[in-house]
């Protein structure tokens, strides 16, 4: 019997795109079977909806027919289905466009049926015109003005576009018709994150690059492309836009360019769109054509062995494949699509495109000027150099022998080629790249020894030219990529004498390596975002600043004037701050509220104030004693006055309410529980002095009340009989059974903070430094 | 204006309930004799919140319409993106208040669905509540269709008409008990019992599914763990008589007295509720319990609240009820739930 519930259960675990696309297929089948008209038509609108929005649109095309033909045969349905069966329509309806093999005549008449449809539905004809104005950017610009101005005439209905999308649409509009200034000003809402859908501003960016790639100005579509880059990840259905983006890399950071292509390449050969195709094509060919000429003149010649180009239809040699082979036949598949596309559309539009020269446009970029005048720096790439005493010096190979990953890690490329390390591996669903090499470093490294560090072992580190240099790219859970990163260097790099983060600059000895690479939630915040602390200890003042910000491509920013007393509730709003920041992807405008927190009753928010204009009120220029660019965290209230967090005074007197700090807190005990079985072996040595804090869950009534059930209680911690034990040092009120010298055995799943003092040891370790108890360097 | 706003202040000078509702049909009448095309809207969005969290809904159900109108024939409403938030926000209410009463049919209830998703998607909101709503009302009628509802909820983006996070989690637990599987609804209600997800719904509602599932399922020990940790949030209040429902036929099983205790205490409220649906939930327990103090011949059914002249004629009564409007949900759902959980409920007395 057939049971849509079954299906769905299977339909919705299965992961977006071809998966999923599968499952419906089989699903579709089964109704069909059963003759199930109502999950005929469900599973049709379902995998039409996939196809378009994790797929290449191609399956939903051939779909759509049988869709309508259905849904006319049902007339029953019509009440349930119409509005979702218009909704595919406008879906498959602008698919087609990308389908050379869809005659404009067919397009025509698609466009007849779905605005008679619109009509018999009472739905606006907005959308209509919108996806008629689309069309007609492709194929006639003269009768663009015309629907456009049709398409804002009606109002929006049931069918539309969402707003974001509409506006990315005004935004393409404004700028085919040549008002660029007027195209940003539109685009406003989508770039400040106010409106967004799930390809909006993805599409705006990819739009932005495209558009300033060729008007010359590759500083500003670099940036407009890196912020495309950050939403797009690796998903099907943005292959647009990483043709785009490799179009731009060729001009701005061909290396960069490379790394995509190899990881996008597969989707490629996958993909049937047409439109997708020539976009990708044309972008990889002006890539591999700029790396070609630069490597033409190089011993080996302008040739890869790289294993990714073995799926394309070319010749390998010994020295590998052609790269002028490669972009020739990029090209040409490109010419294939823009000829055909063109041909269907009676323009000139894409054949134009290809014949553009960026060249001229790409001599002129000159990297380092990558900031604009949107005031956000673009997010840079992870890269780790390891170093190794002076006497060690593996080979690439060597190295690839010590790759091995833990249980559950898919290897999806491992290769050493052209003195590279080049691994490509998916855990806990994370895809990595990285990309290894070792390089001569001229002395000077800005770094600055974080994690306990000594002295002679930093400046051990800074001797040695040599480095192994791990580069990465942080997606949305950079604390757990870069303790996967510390796992790999640690095992490849057992004996090293440490790493320096060249985005932070701070240098790891190696046993922090170690530590990092064994728990999961050894990787704090604080290391991260690189919260800096200095002060002076005959005034009592510190000074807070995120310099890790920076390293996350967003500016630093300072908090002064904190003290010893109040610098902990500080460290708190800043690391909270970093993670909005973070969270958002990037630091808004200067005086944009972002990460609202809670003070008693008042909501507040931060946002922040340039150095120039807070440090004249300081009377101090911090830009110059730092020698970096930064700016002020600023507590803002709901009226839009905005203070210094330390001149905010309920600040220090009342607890601020982070909607965060509970995410963080349980991350500090997972690291307790984590680190557990290292106290229990401490434990068993001579120890001066020790404590552990256990969770204590409150009876039920208690917890009704207090609207929590689990209060943490520290105590000295003892052995008996062979066990450890927690002497109550501490009481609450909502534990009212519990008295200060009660004894509890100690449960390692209880256990929420430790540390102990070992005997003779001037060193207290806690599960936060416990890297102490390993060697610095034990080379 | 001001008179108006001033009018709208002194709605808190009046009793929750009937006499706020009375007060504020008054300022609909005032302001519609004034014509002041915000403040009849304001008011019938005030007459229809007061009813759906103060009442039994049923006056929300029958000002709606005319909320709907009244928008739907001023530009200048729909204008005002407040506005149409506003009337989304009780558009909500009202799709999850319809199925409460068996007279509004199913084709109805379907209608205001897609009106509802209509105007959420015309204005460019999440269709995240509409799934979540509709999958709730099928978790009585189509398990298919209530799960490929839930699963598309899942999947869209909360938004501000969307009922917030803790309630995202509360469904969830709703939905997967209803699937039995317990151990899913267990993981999706961690957030609200470690107490990180709260409402004012909240833990109690949640314990409430659990402690209903484990009474359906004869478990009555489980069911008693979560019973006692909502039973004095619950007790007293009309917007809970479902609960009480719940504890009833729970107690029927364990404890008799207790239950002839919140019986007495609740009866009253029962009677003053017009909520076939809370009435429903409330007698499926009441059934149990009378079917208990029927064959036990009990008395404790009589007492200051409860006036019977013979019990035993009461409590089937009760039972008589408790079928009819069960019978009356089921019969509109094309389904048999309504009858079952009251079988579920007496079994084994």
């Amino acid at each position: 019997m057939f049971s849509a519930k079954e299906f769905n259960d299977q339909i919705y675990e299965a992961p977006h795109g071809e998966p999923r696309l599968k499952l419906l297929a089989n699903a579709i089948a089964a109704a069909d079977e059963a003759s199930e008209s109502r999950w005929q038509l469900q599973y049709r609108l379902d995998y039409i909806e996939e196809s378009t929005f994790h797929d290449d649109n191609y399956k939903a095309i051939v779909a759509f027919p049988e869709l309508l033909k259905l849904f006319d045969e049902h007339p029953e349905l019509e009440d349930d289905y119409c509005d979702d069966v218009m909704q595919a329509f406008k879906w498959v309806l602008e698919n087609t466009f990308d389908f050379y093999q869809i005659s404009r005549e067919e397009i025509e008449r698609y466009f007849d049926e779905f605005e008679k449809r619109c009509k018999k539905y009472g739905h606006s004809l907005r959308v209509f015109y919108m996806k008629k104005c689309k069309f007609y950017l492709m194929a006639d610009m003269d009768k663009v003005p015309e629907n456009y101005e049709a398409f804002h005439r009606f109002k929006r209905g049931i069918n539309s576009d969402c707003e974001a999308c509409e506006m990315s649409f005004d935004m393409k509009v404004a700028l085919a018709l040549g008002n660029e200034e007027e195209a940003l000003r539109i685009a406003q809402p989508l770039l400040r994150g106010e409106k967004h859908c799930a390809e909006v501003p993805h599409c705006t960016y990819g739009e932005l690059a495209e558009h300033y790639l060729y008007k010359g100005d590759i500083a500003e579509a670099h940036f407009y492309g890196t912020q495309c880059e950050r939403l797009i990840g690796t998903d099907a259905v943005f292959l647009t836009e990483m043709g785009i983006l490799l179009e731009l890399y060729s001009a701005a950071d061909a290396q960069h360019g490379w790394t995509l292509f190899k990881q996008s390449l597969g989707q490629f050969l996958a993909c049937r769109n047409p439109l997708m195709k020539m976009h990708y094509a044309r972008g990889a060919y002006r890539l591999v054509k700029v790396i070609a000429d630069s490597m033409k003149d190089s011993p080996d010649g302008a040739y890869s062995k790289s294993a990714v180009l073995r799926s394309l239809p070319l010749t390998f040699t010994d020295k590998g494949v052609s790269l002028y082979e490669v972009s020739d036949w990029f090209f040409a598949q490109a010419k294939d699509q823009c000829e055909k596309l063109d041909k269907r559309n009676e323009s000139t539009r894409y054949t134009d495109l290809l014949n553009t020269d960026l060249q001229a446009a790409s001599e002129a970029f000159v990297p380092e000027q990558h900031r604009t005048q949107h005031g956000i720096v673009p997010k840079q790439r992870a890269v780790f150099a390891v170093t190794l005493p002076a006497d060690k010096k593996p080979s690439i190979e060597e190295l690839k022998e010590r790759v091995h990953f833990p249980e559950g890690t898919e290897v999806l490329t491992c290769s050493a080629e052209e003195q590279q390390l080049f691994l490509v591996v998916r855990r806990d669903g994370i895809v990595t790249e990285y990309v290894l090499a070792a390089q001569e470093l001229p002395p000077g490294m800005p770094a600055r020894p974080v994690a306990g560090m000594s002295d002679e072992t930093f400046g051990e580190m800074m001797d040695v030219s040599l480095k192994y240099m791990l580069s990465m790219e942080y997606g949305s859970t950079p604390m757990l990529e870069m303790h996967h990163a510390m796992q790999l260097l640690y095992q490849l790099f057992p004996d090293m004498l440490g790493v320096v983060d060249m985005r932070t600059w701070h240098a790891y000895p190696r046993n922090w390596v170690k530590f990092a690479a064994s728990y999961e939630h050894g990787v704090t915040p604080d290391d991260l975002f690189g919260l800096f602390i200095s002060g002076s200890e005959e005034t009592g003042e510190i000074e807070m600043t995120t310099t890790g910000l920076c390293a996350l491509g967003l500016r630093e920013l300072v908090i002064s004037g904190t003290n010893e007393e109040n610098y902990g509730d500080f460290a708190e709003l800043l690391d909270f701050a970093a993670k909005a920041a973070v969270v958002q992807n990037m630091l808004p405008d200067a005086g944009t509220a972002f990460g609202s927190f809670r003070i008693g009753e008042q909501e507040l928010s931060f946002t922040w104030t340039d150095v120039a204009d807070c440090g004249e009120q300081q009377n101090r220029d911090i830009s110059e004693e730092q020698g970096i660019p930064s700016g002020f965290l600023l507590v803002q209230t709901a009226d839009g006055a905005a203070v210094l967090p330390t001149d905010y005074e309920p600040l220090t007197e009342e607890e601020a309410q982070f909607p965060s700090i509970h995410k963080d807190f349980l991350r500090r005990i997972r690291l307790a529980k984590e680190t557990y079985q290292a106290f229990e072996a401490l434990m068993q040595q001579p120890f001066a002095r020790a404590a552990v804090r256990l969770e204590y869950r409150m009876s039920e009534d208690m917890a009704d009340e207090y609207g929590y059930s689990i209060e943490l209680l520290w105590g000295d911690a003892v052995r008996k009989d062979g066990k450890i034990i927690q002497q109550v040092g501490e009481t609450a009120e909502t534990l009212p059974d519990i008295h200060e010298g009660d004894e509890t055995e100690v449960e390692p799943d209880a256990v929420a903070d430790w540390f102990i003092q070992p005997k003779g040891s001037e060193r207290t370790y806690g599960c936060q430094n416990l890297f102490y108890l390993w060697e610095e360097a034990e080379a | 204006m001001a008179s108006f706003q001033v009018t709208e202040q002194n709605f808190e000078t009046y009793e929750r309930g009937v006499p706020r509702l009375n007060a504020i049909r008054q300022a609909i009448a005032e302001a519609d004799q004034e014509k002041h095309v915000y403040w009849q809207f304001r008011f019938r969005y005030d007459y229809i919140e007061e009813s759906v969290f103060c009442g039994d809904r049923y006056y929300a159900l029958i000002m709606f319409p005319e909320l709907l109108q009244h928008y739907d024939a001023h530009p200048e409403l729909q204008d005002d993106a407040n506005i149409t938030h506003s009337l989304l926000v009780n558009f909500r209410w009202i799709v999850e208040a319809a199925p409460e009463f068996p007279q509004i049919s199913k084709a109805e209830i379907d209608n205001y669905f897609r009106l509802f998703r209509r105007r959420l998607l015309e204005n460019d909101y999440s269709l995240s509540i509409y799934y979540m709503k509709r999958s709730l009302f099928y978790l009585d009628i189509d398990l298919d269709i209530a799960s490929s509802d839930f699963y598309k909820f899942l999947e869209s983006p909360l938004d501000s008409i969307a009922d917030g996070k803790p309630l995202y989690y509360n469904h969830q637990v709703e939905y997967y008990l209803a699937m039995d599987e317990e151990e899913k609804a267990l993981k999706a209600a961690e957030p609200i019992f470690s107490g990180r997800m709260k409402s004012s719904a909240l833990p109690h509602s949640t314990l409430h599914k659990f402690c209903r599932y484990h009474v359906l399922k004869g478990d009555y020990e489980k069911a008693l763990s979560y019973a006692k940790q909502f039973e004095h949030t619950v007790t007293g209040d009309l917007y809970y008589l479902h609960h009480i429902g719940t504890l009833l036929a729970l107690y029927a099983h364990t404890d008799p007295a207790h239950a002839a205790k919140l019986f007495n205490r609740h009866y009253p409220l029962f009677l003053s509720s017009k909520n076939p649906w809370l009435r429903a939930a409330f007698l499926a327990g009441a059934a149990a319990f009378a079917k208990w103090a029927d064959t036990q011949q009990l008395l404790v059914l009589v007492s200051g609240a409860v006036q019977a002249d013979d019990p035993t004629q009461f409590a089937q009564q009760l039972c008589r009820d408790a079928e009819e409007v069960a019978g009356k949900f089921d019969q509109r759902n094309g389904t048999s739930i309504f009858t079952d959980r009251i079988r579920a409920f007496c079994a084994g007395l």
